[in-house]
């Protein structure tokens, strides 16, 4: 039988090889507002129009020539169409026939010869619940959508924050800069020798770029100093570290955050003896304590107006040394395995500002 | 086949409501149906092919339940049962008895258009 083609926009489709069953569906099918019956005596002809045809409904006879009622469901659902009821007709009775066929997507039966009033009754029920369930998919979608726009536009916010920040910090001192550059090479480095996760790499690789940022407030006179800081000169130096934490509070976007947490604690030790808080072992953020490492590595390695660039020997030395009093020793044997990387980091990031 | 009606007709007439040439149609468009499925089940007999009779059976159960045939469908549900349960127990009696009713079921239709005329 060819489809009945006019443009009622809801669709029963209906597939059974007999003619004059189908008569018959048409006729109750007309009898559910606003919806036709579209039949085909061939299985395989029905699939293809469900292929390209939306549908409210499908009636399916079980027993058919060609591809059973059982194998007409499995090819529906397999294409993904999982929201279409679909109701199979049968003359059987068998229980593992319906078990089958809820199992590979039936969603009700009716039995022949079909009753017009349960039929139309169950009919208009499933219409109404696809109708609903597509709404609900409808809506989770744009929720969906909605909730991937508003993240991406936040990311890509949180990015450019970040990258201005590290432009004031160049503007402000370069040398500055060039360390907060390689401290964020090192800590990548470090981080991923240790295993952490590509997104937890990646954010402590950005929010390291800034932590440094309490040095924006540091007067003149000691953010210039071409001699050792004594006393109050050192006292006013820490100050960075709560300058920088006051910069970032009350960000909450992941690098940000991970930032405030990093320029809060990357001068606590891992003994306890450290600055501001005295926090010890995994009290210290994860990402300080990796930081620690990465900028005492440094800033020993490169050249002060009062000393001479430590070698990289000496540095890790005393890195060594500070294993499990200063720093966590797991991140000093990363750090120790990463050696080879961080050298060409160094190489690549050199301190290039002429030392006034 | 005992009380069981040659040509129940309501169930049609719910469907179809005032159209009784429609219904008149149908139950042609069934009994040619039926004279082709009639003898494919002759043919699987004569074979004593029991899977080609109990589709052939479960054919015409189908087909004439659908149209009110119930006496016929009575019929093809014996052969149909016994031919799923592997036996020939009962079904040529029961063959004798469909081919009858199906007589029985085309005057009814026959009479059925003459009613509505």
């Amino acid at each position: 039988m060819n489809p009945n083609t006019t443009t009622t926009p809801n669709k029963v489709l209906v597939v059974d090889d007999v003619q004059t069953n189908l008569t018959v569906f048409a006729k109750v099918v007309a009898q559910i507002p606003e919806t036709e019956a579209v039949c085909f005596t061939s299985a395989a002809e029905a699939l293809q129009w469900a292929g390209q045809n939306e549908c409210v409904l499908i009636i399916v006879d079980q027993s058919m020539p060609e591809i059973s009622g059982i194998e007409f469901i499995t090819q529906v659902r397999g294409r993904g169409n999982s929201y279409t009821p679909i109701v199979m007709i049968t003359g059987h009775s068998e229980k593992e026939l319906q078990r089958e066929a809820l199992k590979r997507g039936a969603s009700a039966f009716l039995g022949k010869p079909v009753d017009p009033v349960a039929f139309v009754s169950l009919a208009r029920n499933l219409i109404q619940l696809r109708g609903a369930r597509l709404e609900t998919m409808a809506k989770a979608g744009a929720a969906h959508a909605d909730q991937q726009t508003a993240t991406g536009a936040l990311f890509a916010q949180e990015r450019s924050t970040l990258e201005t920040l590290v432009k004031i910090i160049d503007l402000r001192d370069p040398r500055t800069g060039d360390h907060c550059r390689r401290v964020a090479l090192f800590a990548e480095a470090i981080a991923s020798k240790m295993g952490l996760s590509m997104i937890e790499v990646t954010q402590l690789a950005q929010a390291a770029r800034i932590h440094d940022i309490g040095k924006l407030s540091m007067p003149d006179r000691i953010l210039n100093k071409t001699s050792r800081l004594l006393g109050d000169e050192r006292d006013a130096a820490k100050k960075h570290v709560a300058d920088g934490t006051a910069m970032l509070a009350g960000l909450t976007t992941p690098i940000l955050h991970a930032a405030g947490e990093i320029v809060h604690s990357h001068h606590e030790r891992f003994d306890g003896s450290g600055y501001p808080a005295k926090l010890a072992g995994p009290a210290i953020p994860l990402f300080a304590r990796i930081v620690a490492v990465a900028d005492t590595f440094s800033a020993l390695t490169s050249r002060r107006p009062w000393r001479e660039a430590a070698s990289v020997s000496i540095a890790v030395e005393q890195i060594e040394k500070e294993s499990g009093f200063g720093f966590e020793p797991r991140i000093v044997g990363a750090f120790r395995d990463v050696m080879p990387e961080l050298l060409d980091i160094r190489a690549e990031v050199p301190d290039i500002v002429q030392i006034k | 086949m005992g009380d069981t009606p040659v040509l129940e007709i309501s169930r049609l007439e719910e469907i179809f409501e005032d159209d009784t040439a429609g219904i008149a149609d149908l139950l042609e468009a069934a009994m040619g149906t039926g004279a082709a499925n009639q003898a494919t089940l002759r043919d699987a007999l004569g074979r004593r092919a029991l899977d080609e009779v109990m589709r052939a059976a479960h054919a015409i159960k189908g087909s004439t339940a659908n149209i009110g045939g119930n006496e016929v469908a009575a019929a093809a549900a014996i052969i149909e049962n016994a031919a799923r349960a592997q036996t020939w127990d009962g079904i040529e009696p029961a063959a004798i008895e469909l081919d009858e009713a199906y007589e029985r079921l085309r005057a009814a239709v026959r009479a059925y258009r003459a009613g509505i005329t």
